[in-house]
């Protein structure tokens, strides 16, 4: 339990330096804003002004970074000028999305790679084995881009799935299972352009787990007693992996954000990625360090469970730290 | 040895791939910026042996294109005029490395023959050209930043290995911060920082000094890991018995044992931060026009009108993949011959 | 302090650099305390090679490719290359057969003459304590029961550790009559 709320607050603390880190971030930021309403002649300079005071942008550094990081914390994340809208909400929204996209996308990549790689594992060597091999690297070698762009290339030229968007137009109105459907066939496309490019990354590292379990002696001497291979490989091996297998789920869920980025711009899914690249171009600093917050913590907290799931499922873990 | 002949293989691969780019000046037949307003969108230029005739030429040779009138926007070719090729022609000048000018070029076309052999872009473009001088953009920033993160990561690793004590515990937490954000999404906030229009060749540094400085966190903890067990080694701890100092027993004993670990980093590391690059080209926050980056030259593929007419500006992308394709090979064969040397 | 009493380990496998040629090891600590040019070096290297009864012209070869015993008389050369007066030998001969410990004691035997020079033997093996030794100390517990010179502490052994010790290790002889009875 100790380690549990060790592992906590180190979290927070993480979670601190990078929220001071996207602080100075903001700073950095060479002109904000108002450097177009001020080009602006309609607007006055003692409006600007005023406006830049209502931010609390005139007050020294450290007043306004705990201003800041309080504000934030009640859930106010500020303001979006550029779509003159506060910005939380704005990033639940897309947050939403970008978690349907990756959650689905890893879920499906998981659910291919394990049986996949488990499988190669057991029959080292085998012809299945090679061809996975071959297929993986070949699938890695191929840049995510190309992956996307071709796949858009098919949905446009089928015509099987739509080529872009959450969302068909007019959808609003209908019912719920109406909806739920009409996302699912948007979900499609990205979904498994993503679960593609994550899945040889995946499968390669357990097979490697899984082969270093397999390698170890006590599995050798399960099969001298007898036991049968489909039990060493399930009750006996796979267990032995899977403290490796859970770093990797913690590092899969890391990097599940930048690899999905990509994705959500190429195939216009309104996720988080579209939302950051948008507010670069239009300067909307708030936003921008908002989304690299909150993409900080998903992957902090995607690390967290990892830990977590290691000190259940690791009676080693336990005993160290109690 | 398998591992061996795969390295070679790619080194290989690797080289003639660098090499082209290199000398790219040599091998496009045009400059990267050379626009050519009457033939936009103009297909892959078909090299010919046999005219229309029946008549079998010694050199190949091209058509001219004009107007398709039954598809407008095409091209058909125009039978009536053919135009050689020529080698080892004097062309536009060019920079090798920046430094060494030169005018000589691999292909040329006689009189108004266009060469277009991956075909142009929007601009009139010639892809070729362009992929070949873009590569000098790309490829330099996932060199140069792959190099800049591996050696910061080596110093940080080793100064955080080797001392331990509060250095390795502030250089880890740190680590740990950078650890801690999406790299693609940080590589874009700290982009957003930086102005939105500034010089191109600021742009370069810029993203290469960004890319690098974010990256160093997983080298680092990877070397530190090295060198930790490597100054516990016994000749190491003789060498301090003949009063060794710390420098000595770094350059001549514990780095050295780092050596595999760092290639095969260096070698996962460039085709990411390639990679990295052309997301950035790609979605205009990198190098601008009129300069070529494979990312560019990949971003007018976001168009759909362009996306499913016109193939050729895939071709850039699917080139891409022999360079990843020697990258990955090479890392693999280094991770193969580390596991064998530890054992 | 590092010329005067140096250390000889136990694996001579691990306290050798594999990337580092024969001469490389060997020349080792002269480069670090900065004596003598490249070609007085190599000389040198040479001559210890000699004294430990390794053959010139391995001086390029690297410590894998040479036999257990020898990558100890490597490292001897290494140690005496600064001179020291006073050797450390950690269980030294622990890693090597029978007969290579023989061949071993009796090249510090040797040097120990011709190089007038002083060891501390930290050792399991009796015999050769009790071949070579002229002073010896018991440890039991990490701390020394009993200190005496060799002869003494044979023919009277005090400690009841040291008894101990003497009553586990019966001569060959005795082993086979116990057998045979």
């Amino acid at each position: 339990m100790r380690y549990l709320a060790r592992r906590f607050v180190h979290a927070i603390l993480l979670l601190l330096a990078v929220s001071f880190f996207s602080f100075a971030l903001l700073q950095l930021a060479p002109g904000d804003f108002f450097d177009e309403m001020r080009l602006n002649p309609q607007i006055s300079e003692r409006t600007v002004e005023a406006i830049r005071a209502q931010y609390g942008l005139d007050r020294p550094l450290p007043v306004r970074y705990e201003r800041w990081l309080g504000a934030m914390l009640k859930g106010n994340l500020g303001y979006s000028m550029a779509t003159n809208s506060a910005v939380a909400p704005l990033l639940r929204v897309r947050a939403r999305n970008t978690l349907l996209l990756s959650g689905t996308a890893t879920a499906l990549a998981w659910l291919l790679a394990l049986p996949l790689g488990v499988w190669s594992a057991a029959k080292r060597g085998a012809l299945g084995d090679r061809i996975g091999a071959l297929a993986t690297s070949a699938i890695l070698t191929i840049p995510d881009m190309l992956l996307f762009l071709g796949l858009l290339l098919l949905a446009a030229r089928t015509g099987w799935f739509p080529t872009g968007g959450m969302v068909s137009p007019g959808i609003g109105e209908a019912n719920f299972w109406s909806r739920a459907k009409d996302i699912a066939f948007h979900l499609v496309l990205p979904a498994a352009g993503l679960a593609l490019v994550m899945t040889p990354v995946l499968m390669r590292h357990v097979r490697a787990a899984m082969t270093e379990a397999l390698d170890s002696p006590f599995i050798r001497a399960a099969r001298g007693h007898g036991i049968s291979r489909g039990r060493v490989l399930f009750r006996y091996a796979l267990p032995a992996a899977s403290n490796s297998l859970i770093s990797l789920l913690g590092f899969s869920v890391a990097t599940m954000l930048s690899t999905s980025m990509l994705a959500e711009v190429v195939l216009s899914w309104p996720g988080l990625g579209p939302l950051l690249v948008e507010s670069i171009f239009s300067r909307d600093v708030y936003v921008v360090v908002a989304v690299v917050m909150l993409s900080s913590v998903f992957l902090v907290m995607g690390n967290l469970i990892a830990d977590l799931l290691l000190f259940v499922s690791d009676p080693r873990i336990r005993l160290e730290n109690e | 040895m398998k591992s061996r002949r795969k390295l070679w293989g790619a080194l290989i691969l690797l080289a003639v791939f660098h090499a082209l780019i290199l000398f790219a000046g040599f091998f496009a037949p045009y400059g990267f910026a050379v626009q050519d307003r009457e033939m936009p969108f103009a297909p892959p230029t078909r090299l010919h042996f046999t005219d229309a005739r029946g008549k079998v030429h010694l050199r190949p040779f091209v058509y001219g294109l004009k107007d398709d009138p039954a598809n407008p926007g095409a091209y058909v070719a125009d039978t009536s005029e053919l135009y050689p090729l020529r080698f080892f022609v004097r062309g536009a000048p060019y920079k090798v490395a920046g430094l060494i000018e030169s005018r000589l070029h691999l292909v040329g076309v006689e009189g108004d023959g266009r060469l277009f052999l991956m075909g142009t872009d929007g601009y009139g473009r010639d892809q070729l050209s362009r992929f070949l001088y873009g590569g000098q953009i790309s490829l330099l920033a996932g060199l140069l930043a792959a190099a800049l993160s591996v050696f910061l990561g080596v110093v940080i690793g080793a100064l955080a290995g080797f001392y331990g004590g509060w250095i390795d515990e502030l250089l880890m937490r740190g680590s740990e911060i950078f650890l801690a954000l999406p790299w693609l999404y940080l590589l874009f906030a700290v982009r957003a920082a930086l102005p939105l229009h500034i010089a191109e060749w600021q742009v370069f540094l810029l993203l290469v000094a960004v890319m690098g400085l974010i990256g160093w966190a997983r080298p680092a903890r990877m070397i530190r890991g090295v060198v930790l067990s490597a100054k516990e080694r016994k000749f190491v701890l003789a060498a301090r018995g003949f009063g060794a100092s710390d420098a000595h027993l770094l350059f001549q004993h514990v780095l050295p044992q780092t050596y595999g670990v760092v290639f095969t980093q260096i070698a996962l590391l460039i085709p990411q931060y390639v990679l990295a690059e052309v997301t950035l080209s790609f979605l205009g926050l990198g190098v601008g026009e009129p300069m070529a980056s494979w990312g560019t030259l990949l971003s007018s593929l976001q168009q759909y009108y362009v996306l499913s007419s016109y193939w050729w500006m895939f071709l850039p992308a699917l080139l891409l993949i022999p360079l990843f394709l020697g990258y990955y090979t090479m890392a693999d064969a280094l991770q193969e011959r580390l596991k064998s040397v530890s054992l | 302090m590092h010329r005067r009493v140096q250390l000889i380990f136990q694996d001579p496998t691990t306290a050798l650099n594999p990337r580092f040629t024969a001469e490389e090891i060997i020349t080792e600590p002269l480069v670090i305390q900065k004596m003598g040019t490249k070609d007085a070096r190599r000389l040198r290297a040479q001559e210890l090679m000699e004294q430990v009864g390794l053959p010139a012209r391995s001086a390029a070869k690297r410590p894998l490719e040479f036999s257990g015993g020898q990558r100890q008389r490597l490292a001897i050369a290494r140690a005496l290359a600064l001179e020291p007066k006073l050797l450390i030998l950690d269980e030294a001969l622990s890693s090597l057969d029978l007969v290579n410990q023989q061949t071993i004691l009796k090249l510090l035997a040797d040097l120990r003459e011709t190089h007038s020079l002083t060891y501390i033997h930290i050792s399991h093996d009796l015999r050769a304590v009790a071949e070579f030794a002229d002073d010896v100390a018991v440890m039991s517990e990490r701390r020394i029961v009993e200190q005496k010179p060799a002869a003494e502490l044979f023919a009277h052994p005090e400690h009841p550790d040291t008894q101990a010790l003497f009553a586990a290790m019966p001569s060959l002889e005795s082993i086979y009559q116990r057998r045979l009875a």
